[in-house]
């Protein structure tokens, strides 16, 4: 009996033995995987009357630079817009054909006033959609044990998206969207699988991405309301006149209405039609408020823009003619005011014209950008994508540098990034980002190295574009503080330091009062009054190049023949 | 009861008759040369970081040196390894998979070279069918062309080894584990040496046998 169950045990174990069969695992392949996510209940209703919404590209602004991934990502996007149907859409394929790809593909296809005007007429569209594929990280886990393996890959993806009102170039709504797919392989005794990373299923994660932005996106622009823009008078409202001290009587009812302004923002329709009427030219911005309630307020950046735009235009100092100054104040200083302005200012400047740009707001700092030169936040910078709705700060570079064309431009930035320029949201730059600022999430680790990324940042404007900005012949740029420097407003002036001790000078030395000394003056006063109200530094920086005799901005103008 | 033991014994070989068949059946070795490679042979050709399919860590760095310590001898001139990672690191090459999304174009503008070689390890793992034990390892290489990105040359390779016969489970299961830890690197540069016998001679010609002190590479442009 007992040897019956030796042999019987022996047998069985040859046979579990000789059963454990295993070749190496098999090569998994994927395809396409369809997501389906269901579309929101709030964005089922859909208005009688649908909007007709012109995407206008997807630029790969993620470290990732494979060549077709703006289109697939713009196929996923207009498909799905199409699916959520709350807009009527023009039709990509259309797009392609239709426009030039290298614009679709920077997503710059309205990015200057002549195009979008030409753009939004051909279309006849309500609103032009853009966006970008700002994070595009891929990484690889890996275990190894005695009797198993496996890898695990990551795709993750942000696309952030913007929204432009086609009659004014409004930025209406934006959002970003983040997504996710891992590719998982095993192996062990009993076989598994192998594999690599797949295309594939990393365009799950775009999709994912591109679905979460455009409902975040949607949502947003439902809330605000399709006419928020005509209907909030409340911006319309000037602001209170301001009045530097020794200028008590004077008083300004309200904000100057320039000439080419129709109701709001400039006329984006007869540019072409501008006249030069004299040979000195000025653009002034300043927000004290914005658009996106997470942008914290200031209190005195308007009313400097206002109090530099009355010094341009007053027959006794600046003597500029008010049609060749272009003021954009609060709800006025869109990105696209600002493009425009400069627009024309570019397209009408002649080379013995005199330029002076001046503007006033927050700014983000220049090392969160590829080319070290950071933003400029505007009224309608929507703080879920900086880099569709803020101002790059390259672009008044480019301008001054190379589309002006006048012998001498001057330009006076009072714009620092400063920790607090926003409420509740928190930024980094991550790997898999090239050069744009991601909401870091809310876990302690991310919040100490969001405190950490901000701490280590550089506050005023950067460095690179004092250089830039001054590289040119005849080129000014005066910013008002160091880039280790935040800039700083006083209540008892009633405007930043800056402004008010430069037009303080400015008024009151008469024929001494060039750009040149102007700065002297300030470079000296500036941190002497800083240090006593506020215990900070300030100390003023100029660029300047090239520069033949002393510039004065109260120069009589020479009217155009 | 003497008379089954032939059926289960049967049954205890029968895996490793079958498997063994199965793993060889696959051809050792098969490539396949563009009909105009003598006009579109490449001079200066990047080796692109290769793929690992299997999951063996670290297998294809083998694969990946051994292909760039062996183009140099068939007389072609190699982008430098650090060229080639500074390059993929501006591209944003995280996973070699990645390389698909970027056109033979971008690669040859951006690397400066006329063709990329690439490459991955297929397999690389154990086989255990019953009294049979080895190690399997097969990998392919790909020359492109930068220009239009056609194949001019792909090589794949086989091999099983370390093969071993055990009546004996318990030596078997200690082969097992002995396969595991065997080394991949010697398998990977047997069957790197045996498919680049399959890629034609490059124009480059070596004149002395010098050839420790005739290491050429080439730098692509600096970073702007």
């Amino acid at each position: 009996m007992k040897t019956h169950i030796r042999i019987s045990g022996i047998l069985f174990f040859l046979i579990v033995w000789g059963s454990c069969t295993y070749t190496p695992s098999q090569v998994q392949y994927s395809t396409p995987k369809v997501v389906t996510k269901e579309i929101p209940q709030s964005l089922k209703y859909r208005p009688a009357e649908k909007k007709l919404v012109a995407f206008v590209g997807m630029e790969n602004k993620s470290i990732y630079a494979a060549d077709s991934l703006w289109d697939i990502a713009s196929r996923l996007l207009t498909t799905r817009l199409v699916e959520i149907g709350y807009f009527s859409v023009v039709d990509w394929e259309k797009m392609k054909q239709n426009y030039d790809t290298v614009s679709l593909k920077n997503a710059s296809l309205v990015s200057r006033p002549t195009d979008f005007v030409t753009v939004r007429d051909q279309l006849t569209c309500d609103l032009f959609l853009g966006g970008a594929i700002t994070y595009y990280d891929v990484s690889q886990t890996a275990q190894v044990s005695a009797i198993s393996k496996s890898k695990t890959m990551t795709t993750n993806v942000r696309v952030d998206l913007w929204l432009q009102d086609a009659q004014n170039g409004e930025y209406v709504s934006a959002a970003s969207g983040s997504g996710r797919a891992e590719q998982q392989f095993a192996g062990g005794l009993l076989g598994g699988s192998i594999g690599t990373w797949d295309i594939n299923v990393a365009n799950n994660a775009l999709h994912i991405a591109i679905d979460e932005a455009l409902v975040k996106m949607l949502t947003m622009y439902k809330e605000r309301g399709e006419n928020r823009h005509r209907a909030d008078s409340a911006y319309r409202t000037a602001p209170p006149a301001p009045s530097l001290p020794g200028q008590a009587g004077m008083q300004v009812s309200s904000v100057p209405q320039h000439p080419a302004y129709p109701d709001r923002g400039l006329p984006v329709t007869n540019f072409s039609g501008f006249r030069r009427v004299s040979n000195k030219w000025g653009l002034v911005m300043g927000v004290s408020r914005f658009m996106d309630s997470r942008v914290n307020p200031l209190d005195y950046t308007a009313k400097d823009a206002l109090a530099m735009y009355q010094y341009l235009v007053d027959p006794a100092y600046g003597k500029f003619a008010p049609e060749q100054v272009f003021l954009l104040t609060d709800d006025r200083a869109t990105s696209f005011n600002i493009k425009l302005a400069l627009d024309i200012i570019s397209r009408h400047a002649l080379p013995e014209d005199l330029v002076v740009i001046f503007v006033s707001s927050h700014g983000t700092p220049g090392d969160m950008d590829v080319e070290g030169v950071g933003y400029l936040v505007t009224y309608d910078t929507l703080v879920d994508s900086l880099y569709a709705t803020a101002f790059n700060m390259s672009e008044i570079v480019s301008a001054v540098t190379k589309r002006i064309k006048a012998q001498t431009v001057v330009t006076l930035a009072d714009a620092c990034y400063s920790a607090g320029s926003f409420r509740d949201v928190k930024f980094l730059t991550v790997k898999g980002a090239k050069d744009l600022i991601v909401d870091a999430g809310d876990s302690p680790v991310q919040r100490e190295m969001v405190k950490a990324s901000l701490q280590s940042r550089s506050f005023g404007i950067p460095d690179a574009i004092v250089r830039q900005m001054s590289s040119g012949s005849g080129r000014v740029f005066i910013t008002s503080s160091r880039v280790d420097e935040q800039s700083w407003e006083s209540d008892r002036l009633q405007h930043g330091f800056f402004t008010y001790y430069l037009l303080e000078f400015l008024k009151t030395k008469g024929e001494q009062a060039s750009v040149q000394n102007s700065f002297a003056y300030i470079q000296k006063k500036i941190p002497e009054e800083v240090m006593k109200e506020k215990g900070k530094p300030q100390h003023p920086v100029l660029g300047m190049k090239d520069v033949k005799g002393e510039i004065r901005l109260d120069i009589p103008p020479v009217a155009n023949p | 009861m003497i008379r089954i033991i032939p059926f289960f014994l049967l049954i205890f070989f029968h895996p490793a008759i079958y498997s063994t068949g199965a793993g060889e059946n696959i051809p050792d070795s098969s490539h396949k040369i563009h009909p105009g490679y003598a006009r579109l042979m490449p001079k200066v050709i990047a080796v692109l970081p290769m793929d690992n399919l299997s999951l063996e860590p670290d297998v294809e760095n083998f694969l990946y040196d051994e292909v760039y310590n062996r183009l140099l001898s068939k007389g072609y001139i190699r982008i430098s390894v650090e060229s080639v990672r500074e390059k993929m690191e501006r591209l944003g090459i995280q996973t070699p998979g990645q390389i698909a999304g970027i056109s033979p174009q971008k690669l040859g503008k951006e690397l400066n070279c006329d063709a990329v070689l690439i490459g991955q390890i297929d397999q690389s793992g154990t086989i255990h069918a019953g009294v049979y034990d080895a190690v399997a390892v097969s990998c392919s290489l790909g020359l492109m062309n930068c220009a239009d990105g056609e194949l001019l040359w792909h090589c794949q390779q086989w091999r099983a080894a370390h093969r071993q016969w055990s009546l004996d489970p318990f030596n078997a299961i200690i082969n097992t584990f002995g396969h595991e830890n065997a080394s991949r690197k010697d398998r990977v540069a047997w069957l790197v040496q045996e498919m680049m016998k399959t890629l034609p001679e490059g124009p480059v010609r070596v004149v002395n046998d010098d050839l420790l002190n005739q290491a050429v590479e080439i730098q692509t442009e600096p970073a702007k």
